[in-house]
């Protein structure tokens, strides 16, 4: 086996463990820091899929902005004693072998698929824009060229999220 | 792509993360378990949209451009949830979802 290739397992182990740790620790706040984990292993596997910038881009965005977010937002509405009560509802056992029996079917699908065919297919297009320059200056003109108007729309969602935000989460209403 | 590791085992792990993270959203009684769910479920998403790009269309990078769309959007997205989980908590002194009934008939 490859060394890549244990790599991948590895991180795949343990975005597994971390994700099934987010979903059932009682602590809200160890469910973050556990969501931590996975999204930093997930970046490992972004950095074996020849997707340099993306990884960069989880550890920064995710890890680093969206569970500090997280972990503010615990530590602004816990309350004493919360952790010792049952952190799941009723719907515990409902849910799980609905979302097993999900995991079963997609599983059943992947293995019926034929990927190797479709790899062997669909791997001989070349997108122009992408030809020949590494990852970062392909995706850099990607966005600025032919995604350059999602990119803006993008740029005016994230404004309106900032500014709904302060709004929302502010403490005196006009 | 990842030599020795074929698509339908990147496929797998994503399967695999977005049923755990459907299970929380589901279950998750706190507002902010189920916004952590909900990044779960993003994730597997991202890492599908990766590794379609890195094993079908290598010399393509269309899958990294959508992901870098999406994580952005999951930003915003969490940014408010968690201010309306801090208004939720404001307004009736707890982030648990079975509070979140003024519109129960």
């Amino acid at each position: 086996m490859t060394l890549p290739a244990l790599v991948f397992y590895a991180c795949a182990l343990g975005a597994l463990v971390c994700a099934l740790l987010v979903v059932s620790s009682r602590n809200v706040f160890h469910s973050a820091l556990f969501l931590a984990g996975a999204l930093a292993s997930l970046a490992v596997v972004y950095l074996l899929l020849d997707a340099e910038f993306l990884a960069v881009v989880q550890l920064l965005i995710y890890v680093g902005a969206v569970i500090v977010l997280v972990i503010f937002a615990v530590m602004l509405t816990a309350k004493v004693g919360l952790s010792a009560a049952p952190q799941t509802n009723r719907l515990a056992l409902p849910a799980g072998v609905g979302a097993a029996g999900l995991l079963v079917v997609l599983q059943r699908w992947l293995l019926a698929t034929p990927w190797a065919q479709a790899q062997a297919s669909a791997a001989a297009d070349r997108d122009p824009l992408a030809a020949g320059s590494p990852n970062l200056q392909a995706l850099g003109l990607s966005l600025f060229t032919r995604y350059v108007f999602p990119l803006e729309i993008t740029a005016l969602i994230l404004f309106a999220a900032l500014v709904g935000a302060v709004l929302i989460a502010r403490k005196d209403r006009p | 792509m990842i030599p020795g590791i074929s698509l339908g085992q990147v496929l797998a792990l994503s399967a695999a993360l977005f049923c755990v993270g459907l299970y929380g959203v589901v279950t998750r009684r706190n507002a902010v378990g189920v916004l952590m769910g909900l990044e779960l479920m993003f994730n597997a998403a991202n890492l599908n949209f990766v590794a379609f790009n890195g094993y079908l269309h290598p010399l393509a990078l269309t899958g990294q451009t959508y992901v870098v769309f999406t994580i952005t959007i999951a930003a915003a997205e969490a940014t408010v949830g968690l201010a309306l989980v801090v208004s939720m908590f404001r307004a009736r002194r707890s982030v648990l979802l079975e509070h979140a009934d003024l519109l129960k008939g």
